[in-house]
């Protein structure tokens, strides 16, 4: 077994590199699925590590917190479960906390209360609690002697765990916007269903030829474009687009009401009130609107694309996050990450470590995202051999991973909170009219600016 | 020993001692829940209230800074302002719930085929949660013309609305479907209510030729009163608690319109995370509940007859 343990990780690392080199990732294929299938279960990468001799010789029980449900939750259930037994001197006791807001409602009352944390914990908006003092900056375990090596996960997935210059907490689940498109509609309105529409410009065309009265009794039942209801994260990714800054170096200030950021509220206006290619403050009805076919396009997060697909009655594809014309799309990235809390004995963080390391080990990305909606965060996903095939046989995951050539992290400040529920204000505004887009940006930054002076 | 045997011995403790120790002791579990869960809390968050409380920062003590904040703060006082009107707006649905309540039960409260069933209809939204009951009415609402309300406003001949999403129907739209929901208990107590008037009264008003109408004025409205107060009372408190439609429906939207006392003491808690202004925001609340009640109190006070 011991032996197993140290071959085997070279082996799979061989593979991957070989694969790498393309060309001969066709005759490859067959022998490296079996490997990394085999020992996905069982194995982390690297640990031929002197701090696991260390550990080896105690046994710790460990407390993980996590907060999904569903599909995605029992493949973290399953994670934890392939842990359990491969390191049967550390034993995870994982449970539900309920939704990323009511973990991070937890985590901050037993901070507050000085209660017992738990070791491990799966949350969103991760790295603001490195402010807190409570959580040990995961690049301690990184970049320790049973480390990683960094650089083989996208740098925005770091950003994203990222306050004031130090990396806090370890990249997870993670999910890009991407739309969704109901290929029936588009065949229906005479539009190619295998060319989703890659520019803002061709989302209104689309959208013009998807937008229809299919009742005739004058009104419109069949909206081109919709957003979900997290529209501030929609937003944000065209702000990027369009190289419009969110918030300043020094996060002092936000920045959006630039005129780059205006043009983009100003576009998101025009959907509504120039092409009325979609509705005005629809956003909680849009997902429901869409699986039910009256919307033909909808700007979703990706980890929603396994649940969709299962439930639609029509044939669904999936496109790109769409762009300015002439820029780069930009996908900002979302979900949440694993801290690890302080704890004086240096022996269970680096339990603990181990049990982040596995979760989030190239063979444990893989499983996540081939078992849920989430991308995998390695840069070297789309070449791994079993992603390959997994690819083949549920292509519509493929945009989300190819996403990531374009991620980028909206960068985590305090006001975060703040930000998100004023530009989702800002967007109800315009689309009612009540507000013109520089107005209703100004008034944003006036509310998020003050709440960031009065941070500290 | 000797104040131990003089103590159980004296009259004092013959009279109230041991009779008000063991009612203490009866009360202890229901009291320390009642501590732990509710008089510490309601501390607590006073306490709060006077303290700089950012998440993820520590708690600094800044006197009544969040209440001049609330108050007299340009952001502040607007979003706040707009939040207490907007609860006073979503409690008139009190009154009219009141209003439909009673008549709906004088009806249930004739002897006629069938009327369990009714009984049993109207109490049904009642005892459903919120939240379920929220996912269908936003349905009902929905604004597009395939919306029930809609689809029954265009068999009307009448052109559709967007309710939730129109921020002058947001609100009715709320009160509207806060009623139908709140009816069932009214009702109920209501019920109760008109059971314990006596029927000899209605005989000895009938015999002095009193109609219909008159007998409700001068027998039923009266000696219901006690029970209108009451419902009067909780309704209030409950509508100015009201949370769970506004966070499932229209999180306060559209443009604020539907930001009610309790939605906007959320939003500062838990999207803005300043937890010591939502705490000043929680006790300007209890202050403004107290201070209804006792009002409501005074007023009915010299109306009210009990029996």
């Amino acid at each position: 077994m011991i032996e197993c343990k140290k071959v085997l990780p070279v082996l799979i690392a061989g593979l991957l590199l070989l694969t790498a080199c393309g060309g001969q990732e066709a005759t490859l294929t067959p022998a490296a699925e079996t490997v990394v299938g085999e020992t996905a279960a069982a194995e982390t990468p690297g640990s031929e590590t002197p701090v696991s001799e260390t550990i080896s010789e105690r046994t710790f029980e460990l407390e993980f917190w996590y907060a999904l449900a569903g599909s995605s939750g029992q493949a973290i259930e399953a994670l934890v479960e392939q842990f359990n037994t491969s390191h049967p001197n550390i034993q995870v006791t994982a449970t539900y906390q309920g939704s990323y807001a009511q973990v991070m409602g937890k985590v901050w009352n037993a901070i507050y209360a000085e209660q017992t944390m738990p070791h491990v914990t799966q949350l969103g908006g991760a790295p603001l609690l490195g402010e807190t003092g409570s959580i040990v900056p995961i690049t301690e375990f990184t970049d320790g002697p049973n480390g990683i090596d960094r650089s083989l996960i996208h740098d925005a997935f770091w950003d994203y765990n990222t306050t004031a210059g130090q990396i806090w907490s370890m990249p997870f689940n993670n999910s890009v916007p991407v739309l969704y498109y109901n290929r029936d509609l588009f065949v229906a309105a005479g539009l190619d269903p295998d060319r989703p529409p890659t520019t803002w410009d061709e989302v209104i065309e689309y959208g013009q030829k998807l937008t229809q009265d299919t009742d005739g009794n004058g009104q419109i039942d069949q909206w081109g474009y919709n957003t979900h209801s997290d529209t501030h994260w929609y937003l944000s990714a065209m702000f990027l687009g369009n190289g419009a800054q969110i918030v300043n170096e020094e996060q002092t200030e936000v920045l959006y009401n630039s005129p780059k950021g205006v043009e983009m509220l100003q576009l998101w206006d025009d959907f509504v009130n120039e092409y009325q290619i979609m509705p005005p403050v629809q956003h909680r009805e849009a997902r429901g609107d869409f699986m039910a076919g009256k919307s033909g396009m909808l700007l979703r997060s990706s980890s929603g694309i396994p649940s969709t697909a299962e439930e639609v009655a029509f044939d669904l594809g999936v496109g790109m996050v769409p762009a300015v014309a002439g820029r780069d799309p930009v996908a900002p990235v979302g979900g949440a990450s694993l801290v690890i809390f302080k704890n004086d004995d240096q022996a269970v963080l680096d339990a603990t470590w181990e049990f982040v390391k596995f979760m989030t080990s190239p063979e444990s990305s893989l499983y996540l995202s081939t078992h849920s909606g989430y991308v995998s965060t390695y840069k070297e996903a789309l070449e791994w051999p079993d992603m390959q095939t997994y690819l083949e046989e549920h292509p519509l995951q493929r945009v989300s991973n190819e996403a990531l050539e374009y991620s980028h992290a909206i960068p985590i400040f305090s006001a975060l909170g703040t930000s998100d529920g004023a530009l989702r204000r800002a967007v109800e505004s315009v689309e009612l009219q009540a507000a013109s887009p520089q107005e209703a940006l100004d008034e944003a930054k006036i509310v998020v600016d003050k709440n960031i002076a009065e941070q500290h | 020993m000797m104040i131990r045997e003089q103590l159980l011995r004296s009259r004092w403790w013959h009279r109230w001692g041991e009779e008000t120790f063991s009612a203490y002791l009866y009360l202890l579990p229901s009291l320390l829940v009642f501590g732990a869960f509710v008089f510490f809390p309601l501390i607590f968050s006073f306490y709060a209230s006077l303290t700089r409380w950012n998440l993820p920062y520590k708690p600094s003590f800044t006197g009544l800074e969040n209440y001049r904040y609330l108050f007299t703060d340009e952001i502040g006082s607007r979003d706040f302002f707009l939040a207490i009107r907007n609860s006073f707006y979503y409690a008139l649905g009190v009154p009219l719930n009141m209003v439909i309540s009673l008549l709906v039960a004088l009806f249930l409260n004739q002897r006629l085929r069938g009327v369990g069933i009714f009984r049993t209809a109207f109490f049904l939204p009642t005892i459903t949660s919120t939240v379920a009951i929220s996912v269908v009415w936003m349905w009902i609402y929905h604004p597009a013309d395939y919306g029930l309300a809609n689809t029954i406003l265009l068999e009307l001949g009448l052109s559709p609305l967007r309710w939730l999403r129109d921020p002058a129907l947001a609100m009715p739209g709320l009160i509207v479907m806060g009623i139908w929901h709140g009816m069932g208990y009214n009702i109920i107590i209501f019920l109760a209510g008109l059971q314990n008037i006596p029927h000899h009264l209605y005989e000895a008003a009938e015999i002095d030729g009193a109609g219909i109408w008159a007998q409700f004025r001068k027998v039923t409205w009266p000696l219901l009163g006690p029970t209108t107060f009451y419902i009067v009372v909780i309704g209030v408190i409950n509508s100015l608690k009201a949370f769970a439609q506004m966070d499932v429906m229209t999180q306060g939207g559209p443009l604020g319109a539907t930001t009610t006392i309790t939605y906007f003491l959320y939003q500062e808690a838990f999207e803005r995370f300043t937890m010591g202004r939502a705490s000043a925001v929680a006790c300007v609340l209890f202050a403004l509940l107290l201070l209804l009640t006792v009002i409501q109190f005074k007023v009915a006070g010299s109306r009210v007859h009990y029996e």
